[in-house]
């Protein structure tokens, strides 16, 4: 059971990472980002591709970084114009983006999957709560909530993160007091796209790398987004949490129905509390 | 005039991100033109469309004497596809609501036609009325569950009711095969000919044609009709609606009912032409892809969003041997929204107009 309930933190936390960057991103863009996925995908085979030149460690900075540069150049000279233009305008944008994306990542690292090793010092198993464990997810679990604590934290106390949260929280009346939103937009659809980039790296390791890995996880993001409530990050953090245990614990007591449970999750959320566990709240 | 200019303002503070006017509309109002003249503008623009329905309607049953067999196969494919793009098309311009459910319906219809002509010795027209049935019988519960959640919300819960039927299929190999499919033996006649030669595109095709033809001017005409305009006051704002008297919950669902059906006709053409149903038509990237064409062809015309899923089989198809396929599609769509929001429909029809003031035709509007 102790196995089980690690395994749903370590997807939990994964989760948590991918839909924070989507959390902001439509907090202060408005934007569905149906690309996230496919950011995170491709920043998985990135890392592979730096991991098997360099080392893991490398790869851990250089991929958010490169996906963060992307993020950047994307609302710079795509998103900024488009920000006058209905939602579903951008849904479909970015659904376009996916597949150019997609059909990047088969041409250059071809279609089968992969799968990589941890570095050594991060091989084997640990012990913990009297079990043994992978040591590498362990890691996975301590990274993510590292990042997410500092992310929330930043949010709170930076003048940046003031910036950003007046932005999402009212865009017009935050550029009438002087702030420049585009600017906090730039900043954050970079860091939502770096935190996608972080995600695909160290997913690597821990799960299969294949060119539909980003597809089968942005429905799973989608969901803890919209059950945390929409463009809100605390939301979404308990919310990724939320699904990854519900999911470890169906899989244990219930297995024929652990399928059912994060669309489940969501429909029940959704007819009883549209707002989500935290309304609108970003940070 | 104060009271209504600050509903207005709250309003759009509301909501802002509303869909686009739809191109549908009358133009801007000029002097001198009253509601009547733009009406009587618009009867006319309607005889113009009417014509080209007809003729394109009986242009169509032309296919099989002018197209290959390979062809012919994808335009019965495109046939299929632009049903479900057009239920879909029609239900987002008509209530701004986006559906990434409707492949449910399509899916439901697919298996039960399947599995009533497998197991029960149904005729095939029973067994595709009964599918057609059922499928717009799931329609009716969502559509009670779902209409009353306006934006983002309506997509997230219709996709996670998609998906739970999704799941339940793929976990179920009685009923739906597996992730293998399933395949269908009709036995006995459907409308006269024997349902097993369906396979046959040649045969296919004007079955395909006239229900693609049939379900466009359905909802070509329900656009027009009284309900149609109610829908779209529902859309533009749903409160004032309710000011002025209307009722918008049945409205909706009724109207997602209807795009149900459409969508469960889909799959019946589907099942029918090919002998085969797979779980992949129950996964939410059936109702994505429709919704994608759908907005490549234009949502503003009924014609629009077949027109896309046409173009999409053929494209798809000429790219199948070098594998980029995807590329293409996906830069087409980004160049699609960027440059010509409304899709080819409003192109073609932004070009007629223009066209018509130059002959001096279009005098009125």
């Amino acid at each position: 059971m102790a196995v089980q309930l690690l395994n749903g933190l370590a997807f939990g936390v994964l989760l948590l990472v991918l839909s924070s960057g989507l959390a902001l991103i439509f907090g202060l863009r408005g934007v569905v980002n149906f690309a996230h996925g496919a950011l995170y995908m491709l920043a998985a085979y990135i890392g592979f591709s730096a991991t098997t030149h360099l080392s893991f460690w490398a790869a851990l900075v250089i991929t958010p970084l490169a996906l963060a540069s992307l993020g950047i150049v994307l609302d710079r000279y795509g998103l900024r114009f488009l920000s006058h233009r209905a939602p579903l305008d951008m849904v479909l944008l970015t659904f376009g983006l996916t597949f150019v994306i997609t059909d990047l990542v088969e041409t250059v690292w071809g279609e089968q999957s992969r799968s990589l090793d941890p570095t050594a010092a991060l091989a084997g198993s640990m012990s913990v709560f009297g079990v043994r464990y992978p040591t590498y997810r362990l890691f996975l679990i301590a990274v993510g909530l590292l990042v997410c604590v500092a992310l929330v934290v930043w949010l709170r106390l930076s003048r940046t993160g003031l910036y950003i949260r007046a932005s999402s929280s009212d865009r017009r009346v935050a550029a009438v007091f002087g702030v420049d939103v585009d600017r906090a937009s730039a900043i954050v659809v970079g860091l939502g796209s770096g935190l996608a980039g972080l995600a695909g790296v160290l997913a690597g390791p821990y799960l299969s790398l294949s060119p539909n890995m980003g597809v089968e996880i942005l429905i799973q993001t989608f969901i803890v987004v919209v059950v945390g409530g929409l463009g809100s990050l605390g939301g979404a953090m308990i919310a990724a949490l939320v699904l990854g245990m519900a999911n470890a614990i169906a899989s244990v007591g219930f297995p024929s129905l652990s399928a059912y449970v994060p669309y489940a999750l969501m429909l029940v959320m959704l007819l009883l509390r549209p707002q989500g566990f935290a309304g609108t709240r970003t940070a | 005039m104060t009271v209504n200019e600050t509903n207005q303002h709250t309003a759009e503070a509301r909501e802002p991100a509303r869909t686009p006017e739809p191109p549908t509309q009358a133009p801007s109002p000029r002097p001198g033109l009253t509601v009547r003249d733009a009406l009587r503008a618009e009867r006319r623009n309607d005889r113009w469309v009417a014509a080209a329905w007809a003729v394109m309607m009986l242009a169509g049953f032309a296919m099989p004497y002018v197209l290959a067999a390979y062809p012919l196969q994808l335009a019965v494919q495109g046939t299929t596809m632009g049903l479900l793009a057009m239920s879909i098309g029609w239900l987002m311009r008509q209530t701004g609501r986006m559906s990434f459910g409707h492949a449910a319906f399509y899916g439901i219809t697919a298996y039960a036609t399947a599995n009533l002509a497998n197991h029960t010795g149904l005729s095939p027209l029973a067994a595709v009325g009964l599918g057609v049935l059922m499928g717009a019988g799931a329609a009716v519960v969502v559509a009670l569950l779902t209409v009353r959640t306006p934006g983002i919300s309506f997509a997230m819960l219709t996709l996670a009711i998609g998906m739970l039927i999704w799941v339940w299929a793929g976990q179920t190999p009685s009923v739906s095969g597996g992730f293998n499919g399933l395949n269908v033996t009709f036995e006995g006649d459907f409308l006269g000919r024997p349902a097993a030669k369906l396979i046959n595109p040649v045969n296919a095709w004007p079955l395909a044609w006239i229900a693609l033809m049939a379900g466009m001017a359905l909802l070509w005409c329900l656009s027009r009709s009284r309900f149609g305009r109610r829908l779209t006051a529902i859309r533009e704002n749903k409160e004032r609606t309710t000011f002025s008297g209307h009722r918008t919950y049945p409205a909706l669902v009724l109207a997602f009912v209807l795009s149900g059906l459409m969508a469960a006709l889909a799959g019946a053409v589907s099942v029918l032409t090919t002998s085969f149903v797979s779980t992949d038509s129950l996964y939410w990237s059936t109702s994505g892809m429709a919704l994608i064409v759908a907005v490549i062809g234009g949502i503003g015309s009924v014609m629009g969003p077949p027109a896309g899923a046409m173009a999409f089989i053929a494209l798809q198809a000429s790219l199948s041997a070098s594998s980029h396929y995807q590329v293409v599609l996906g830069a087409v769509l980004i160049i699609v929204v960027v440059i010509a929001p409304g899709g080819a429909a409003e192109l073609v029809k932004r070009t007629a107009r223009t066209g018509a003031r130059y002959l001096g035709a279009d005098r009125h509007a």
